[in-house]
């Protein structure tokens, strides 16, 4: 079956074009009435990921234990 | 050619085996069928922002090939003639796939994700590509509307979150609007849509069904499965999209079979479970009707043994390895600053995060990940599956943010609370099926088990389905 190529004209008017991309408005609503400011969020983000470091630190690790991932050659 | 003619509901809500029945029969052909879905999927899809792209003369391209094998008898199995809908994270050759997100609205790949092509060849028709969370929700969200496409709504009631990530693909299959859906899970993502919007959902085990042409959110985790009406519905799925890969580095080289002929004795089959589950974790106006879904599963005539899981903090682990994936896949994102224009702030903010996080962090969360695989290994020495509520409660309000704390103590026994990061964290598959409706909204229970057990999980499902109809429970619609 031949494959219609599309344009970027063809593929940008299709992206403003779709109905549930207008609902975007009504996500950025909700995101601009409960979002904190971005240097919070990052700040709680790096507060997170230090806490599930502190986390995995509480488990005794044998040094024998390898990666859960295997490289094959 | 019938197109906008008036179909009886019950065809929208007809499982596979049933639409397939129709179509051999002639009762209908593909192409009415496929008119027939494409016209609900684009006049209600919107309405939960749920649909990402209509593929209406794409699927009625095809759906003329399957009437011709069909009038000839030339039948390639049950998902022939059938219409379906995607995640867009999937790829189409030369059509958009937005990943759900912003920064990606017009990308195009030239190739076609495995599992779509072997759909394809099975006969079934991609109708739509349907919404999901941004990036599959890897930065961390906090909103319902962390999507391009807007809050997905649970078409059970559009004030409350249809879940996520596959989000289209929970409401399309729920409201009718596909018979079935791809959805994919790195850490339940198909579970908690099928949960919330009240379908059956099947996360195989990792390496079963190939990713090649997914978008990667965790290469050691992210898994592609079915979003159905019944468990029975998953494993004809299953079936088509599952094999070996070599695009795919990860591919189990494992082929599955649906054969409920050859299923395990359900009285052979011991069930682990831990009651401060159904007892305290769940939602106070959930306990009622949980009980009773538990009590349908033993009368099943199950072997029920009370357990507890492996004792590791799963959502560190979880979040260490997603994280420092995406960090590495996404970083070109985040160093161009198109991160920012994700619809929610705590996305970027955590896939700026992400990319902090030591080397050693990311190698001890998968060390301790062996060890978490092998607990799991011993403890499916000595039960077959683990039965656990999907979902604690029923769907968040859309309204409020997903992190919001409402004050409650948790239970000091953990259960099996962290069974949807555990088991994705040992590869394990999974089927969430429909256990009943509190205050207008689905719950669910999850069945996990050893790796590619997947006939077994099915298996109980299909059990648990023949003795209750909340899988058949349909939303209003329209």
């Amino acid at each position: 079956m031949k494959r219609h190529m599309w344009t970027r004209r063809e593929i940008a008017g299709w992206a403003l074009a779709a109905p549930a991309v207008l609902s975007n408005a009504g996500a950025r609503a909700q995101t601009a009435a409960t979002a904190p400011p971005p240097s919070d969020l990052l700040a709680k983000a790096r507060e997170g990921n230090k806490a599930h470091a502190e986390a995995m630190a509480k488990i005794d690790l044998p040094m024998s234990t390898e990666p859960a991932f295997v490289f094959r050659a | 050619m019938k197109k906008n003619v008036e179909y009886s509901e019950d065809l929208f809500f007809a499982t596979i085996t049933e639409l397939n029945a129709k179509l051999k029969a002639r009762e209908i052909s593909a192409v009415e069928l496929t008119h027939a879905f494409a016209d609900r999927l684009e006049r209600l899809g919107p309405t939960y922002n749920a649909l990402a792209m209509p593929m209406r003369e794409y699927a009625v391209k095809r759906a003329k090939l399957v009437d011709q094998d069909l009038k000839r008898e030339r039948y390639r199995g049950p998902l022939q003639g059938i219409p379906f809908g995607a995640k867009d994270l999937l790829s189409v050759a030369d059509l958009p796939t937005t990943w759900g997100a912003k920064p990606y609205a017009a990308q195009t790949f030239p190739y076609t994700a495995t599992v779509l092509n072997k759909l394809e060849k099975s006969g079934a028709l991609l109708t739509g590509k349907l919404a999901m969370v941004e990036l599959a929700g890897g930065g961390g969200y906090r909103i319902a509307g962390a999507s391009m496409f807007g809050p997905g709504m649970t078409p059970w009631n559009r004030a409350n979150w249809s879940g996520g990530s596959s989000s289209g693909s929970g409401s399309a299959v729920s409201a009718g609007l596909v018979p079935f859906a791809l959805g994919s899970e790195t850490s339940g993502s198909i579970l908690t849509p099928s949960a919330y919007c009240g379908v059956t959902g099947l996360r195989p085990t990792y390496g079963l069904v190939s990713r090649y042409g997914a978008m990667a959110l965790s290469w050691t985790m992210d898994k592609v499965g079915p979003m159905c009406r019944s468990a029975e519905d998953c494993g004809l799925v299953l079936q088509a999209i599952a094999g070996a890969d070599s695009n795919d580095a990860a591919s189990a080289k494992k082929s599955f079979y649906y054969t409920p002929q050859y299923a395990r004795k359900l009285a052979d089959v011991r069930v682990g479970f831990a009651p401060v589950d159904f007892a305290e974790w769940v939602i106070p106006a959930a306990r009622g009707a949980f009980a009773d879904a538990l009590g349908v599963v033993r009368q099943m005539g199950v072997q029920m043994v009370e357990t507890k899981l492996p004792d590791y903090p799963y959502s560190a682990l979880t979040s260490t390895i997603i994280s420092s994936e995406e960090g590495a896949i996404f970083e070109p994102l985040v160093m161009s600053g198109k991160a920012e224009e994700l619809a929610d702030p705590a996305q970027a903010a955590g896939l700026r995060a992400s990319l902090e996080i030591p080397a050693k962090d990311y190698l001890k969360a998968m060390r301790l990940r062996s060890l978490v695989q092998r607990d799991f290994r011993r403890l499916f020495a000595d039960i077959d599956v683990l039965l656990a509520p999907t979902r604690f409660g029923t769907a968040p309000v859309i309204a409020e943010p997903l992190d919001k704390d409402d004050g409650a103590a948790l239970p000091s026994d953990p259960g099996f609370s962290k069974l949807i990061p555990a088991g994705n964290l040992a590869g394990l598959p999974a089927l969430s099926m429909p256990c009943g409706l509190v205050d207008g909204l689905p719950i669910a229970l999850q069945v996990v088990g050893v790796p590619f057990s997947e006939n077994t999980l099915i298996a109980i499902g299909r059990e648990f389905q023949k003795r209750t109809d909340w899988h058949r429970k349909r939303p209003v619609t329209g």
